[in-house]
């Protein structure tokens, strides 16, 4: 299972409950992109996580998330099947705290 | 530039343009050069017999070739036959009455009737008087030959088998195989503009030869594509050709389409889903990287077997050449357009949901608001592309 979403289709932004992804349990592959505009730009990621992010992304390989909202990952992240990690201009101030495994490539 | 002008006209068109049709005489482009390398790998010098895979994507030429190769050949066989669509033949008739149809044609000259009980065994001691050229057109499986050519201790030495496929391990029993190429920018041009250009030929430097690149970088290197969108563009006004470019990607070429969905349809399930989350995803890049997102298996594993990845560039969806992986444009095309005809089929027998009905029961589900009270249907302009 896949998610792919290209944020300049969207009209406005949207909110979305923390545990969106949570039951999603066999996606493997999202990437939040801007097909208009690949560097940063104003527009932002338009998907808002008000009460955050709660999620392991246990099987998620890929994740691409350009202007990820968030200033940290979850605690539940813990990306066990995790090959490449992208998170262009991102509010991301702090990974995480121990050293998770099964990073082979991350870039934020 | 990459095109020659010449003053006296287009320096591609064969010399004798006025004895051979206009469809025959565009099939020149780049065709000579792969009748020799096809011929070298049949190489009539040798006693033995050999047999040949041709292997091509859709549209590239395969069918054109051959029949080529057939026409030159067939006076220096006493017995020699052309068998085409034979994927399609298998399809109606079985793969049983694939032989029957072999031993008819090459013992026309023996027999008048060929009986229900006649088989290669049968009939092997006339079979083995004669050399044959046998060319078998468009072949989908291993079965499939199986059925064509028996044990092929029917064959005399010294005959030539050439077999078509856009499979790779349909034909990957046979030591030799020609991979047929696509045509490289030049041809491609020259391709494109026969079908584009009432004069047939290339464009001078200038707007329409970008254009007209472009278009060909398209394509890649594909001749059926080339004359499906050159003829396309040749009905349309030339100032709207930056419009038809920008819109390939959502309205691409059909009959390319229907080409591509059955190579595609031959794909296991696993298969597909993989082919899908490539094109979406990845597109083209570092074989390694890209197996390692997508394998089912580690890509260390030395069995290429477990990778669904090599299976594609088995089946030539993708090709693979120094590390790297390339899907052609006519394919991500393909897949993305692909994903919302599933949808709407609803058979595709994996587990992929794709549509916003899905996708709005899942956000139901989640309770999911929207700021800014946007309008009702607003996950109609989102695309979430879900499977």
């Amino acid at each position: 299972m896949g998610i792919l979403l290209d944020v300049s289709e969207m009209d406005n932004n949207m909110t979305l409950d923390s545990k969106f992804f949570s039951e999603m349990c066999n996606l493997r592959y999202l990437k939040v992109y801007n097909s208009q505009c690949s560097r940063d730009c104003d527009v932002g990621c338009k998907l808002t996580f008000p009460d955050g992010l709660k999620c392991s992304m246990e099987n998620v390989r890929y994740l691409y998330w350009l202007q990820f909202p968030l200033k940290k990952l979850s605690k539940a992240f813990n990306p066990k099947n995790l090959i490449e990690l992208n998170l262009p201009y991102s509010k991301i101030t702090r990974l995480w705290k121990e050293s998770k495994v099964c990073l082979n490539a991350a870039s934020v | 530039m990459v095109c020659t002008n010449t003053s006296t006209g287009s320096s591609f068109i064969p010399q004798n343009r006025n004895m051979v049709d206009p469809e025959n005489q565009i099939e020149l482009v780049g065709l000579s050069q792969r009748l020799k390398e096809l011929k070298e790998k049949l190489d009539l010098s040798r006693k033995e017999t050999r047999i040949v895979g041709v292997l091509g994507m859709p549209g590239i030429g395969k069918t054109t070739l051959v029949k080529r190769l057939y026409d030159e050949w067939k006076h220096n066989f006493q017995r020699h036959l052309h068998m085409v669509n034979i994927r399609q033949k298998s399809k109606e008739y079985g793969t049983h009455s694939l032989e029957r149809m072999i031993l008819k044609e090459l013992l026309s000259d023996t027999y008048n009737d060929i009986t229900e009980e006649m088989t290669y065994a049968s009939v092997k001691d006339e079979l083995l008087k004669k050399k044959v050229l046998l060319v078998l057109d468009d072949v989908s499986s291993k079965k499939q030959i199986q059925g064509l050519l028996g044990n092929l201790n029917w064959i005399r030495k010294g005959s030539r088998i050439v077999i078509t496929t856009r499979d790779k391990i349909s034909i990957s029993q046979f030591e030799y195989t020609y991979v047929v190429p696509r045509l490289n920018i030049t041809d491609g041009l020259k391709q494109f503009s026969f079908y584009a250009f009432e004069d047939h030929n290339c464009p001078y430097p200038g707007n329409l030869m970008d254009l007209s690149t472009k278009f060909v970088d398209y394509a890649r290197g594909n001749p059926l594509a080339l004359k499906i969108l050159g003829r396309e563009l040749l009905s349309i006004d030339k100032d709207q050709w930056p419009k038809r470019l920008d819109t390939l990607a959502q309205l691409p070429i059909p009959y390319i389409q229907d080409l591509l969905r059955a190579s595609y349809d031959d794909l296991s399930n696993q298969q597909k889903e993989v082919f899908l989350v490539v094109a979406w995803f990845f597109g083209s890049g570092d074989e390694y990287y890209i197996r390692s997102l997508v394998d089912t298996e580690d890509p260390d594993s030395a069995d290429d077997a477990a990778s669904e990845v090599r299976d594609f560039a088995g089946n030539l969806l993708i090709s693979i050449s120094s590390g790297r992986l390339e899907m052609h444009d006519l394919m991500a095309t393909f897949a993305k357009k692909l994903c919302s005809s599933l949808s709407n089929e609803n058979n595709y027998g994996y587990q992929m949901i794709w549509n916003h009905e899905s996708f709005n029961a899942a956000a139901k589900n989640k309770r999911m608001r929207y700021v800014n009270q946007p309008r009702k249907k607003v996950t109609e302009s989102v695309s979430i592309h879900y499977y």
